[in-house]
């Protein structure tokens, strides 16, 4: 066996690993220290024993089925579990930011959770509009909001703004994809994991 | 100048293992398991640890055939991965599975499925010249280095 060979093979394999960890530190570090404060909207007993943080996306379907899962874990167990949402809408997802800031304004007249459940019930509807104003508007107007106060909150610079902090936060934390959960800080990407994390949780 | 052009070759090849590596090795590893488990191809045990070992092993194969050592097991180990990667998208293509963006370079390309079909089997071309022809791809290589001055 050639020693350099070997040799080269060590160095190279080492510079690899200093790198990747480099690498980590760096993108995570940099994304979470130009995070502001965090972007959250609850449901649950702030004091249960499993907290759990969803970083949502309301033009990906699996985030519209980890949505029904979650609620159903919530009511399952409830008074058992905190759950906190925060946004992170996909650059690939055209209208995911507008909904993100609908859901958003919806939170400022109480019914985040009603604009929510639409949101996602409706997902096919409003996902290839050219202008998704207008129907997200109907949508708010549906739930008893009031239209001047949403038109408003709409184009406030703000609530984007919070958008915007939501998703430095979730890739500072390493989120790549939605749904991704932290259950009890322990990270879990996508639903097939999150009943399982929640019974661990529970235990 | 045939020497040129399959180094420049070697080097494509190579910066697309690593970037595909590098993107999913300085995540966390769930976000892989998540791509894994939507193309349902894997028992659960298996994805946890591919999720963990397939970013390296990436990494390993790129950085194989930028400096070209260990090019004859790098070359071979870019054919496996790329054809395993035909099969795995391409039962994905025929069960319909409802993958929009095939996660091959975690979030810095998003590429649909039939796209990435084609990008594998040129890599997968790209790589079975590259072994065919080892001695020109031995250019400007550590392998090469070694065997003149050992």
């Amino acid at each position: 066996m050639n020693i350099k060979k070997m040799l080269w093979t060590v160095l190279a394999g080492l510079v690899v690993v200093a790198a990747v960890l480099f690498g980590r530190g760096v993108s995570r570090g940099v994304s979470a220290a130009a995070s502001t404060a965090p972007v959250g909207r609850s449901a649950g007993n702030p004091g249960a024993a499993v907290k759990i943080v969803e970083y949502t996306d309301f033009q990906c379907p699996a985030c519209a089925k980890a949505s029904d899962i979650m609620h159903e874990e919530v009511r399952r167990n409830a008074g058992k579990i905190f759950l906190e949402l925060k946004y992170f809408p996909l650059p690939m997802h055209k209208n995911a930011r507008r909904a993100a800031v609908v859901a958003e304004c919806s939170l400022a007249q109480d019914k985040f959770w009603f604009m929510e459940k639409l949101l996602f019930s409706n997902q096919k509807s409003w996902e290839d509009l050219a202008n998704p104003d207008d129907y997200f508007l109907s949508l708010a107007r549906g739930i008893g909001c009031d239209d001047l106060k949403m038109m408003r909150c709409m184009s406030d610079s703000a609530v984007m703004a919070r958008i915007d902090n939501s998703v430095r936060e979730g890739q500072g934390r390493g989120v790549k994809a939605t749904p991704t959960f932290f259950v009890n800080g322990k990270m879990v990407v996508g639903h097939q994991g999150l009943k399982d994390a929640v019974t661990e949780g529970l235990k | 100048m045939r020497e040129y052009a399959f180094l420049l070759l070697r080097f494509v090849l190579a910066s697309v293992f690593i970037a595909s590596g590098w993107e999913k090795a300085v995540s966390p590893s769930e976000n892989f398991l998540y791509i894994l488990q939507a193309y349902e191809v894997l028992p659960s045990v298996l994805e946890r640890l591919v999720s963990v070992v397939f970013p390296w092993v990436e990494l390993a194969v790129g950085v194989s055939l930028l400096v070209g050592l260990w090019l004859r097991a790098g070359l071979l180990a870019a054919t496996c991965v790329s054809g395993s990667f035909i099969l795995i998208v391409g039962q994905a293509i025929i069960r319909r599975l409802p993958i929009d963006n095939c996660g091959c370079f975690g979030n810095l390309v998003h590429l649909p499925l039939r796209g990435v079909i084609f990008l594998d089997l040129a890599l997968l071309t790209t790589a079975w010249i590259l072994s065919s022809n080892l001695a020109a791809t031995s250019f400007f290589s550590l392998d090469r280095a070694a065997e003149t001055r050992s």
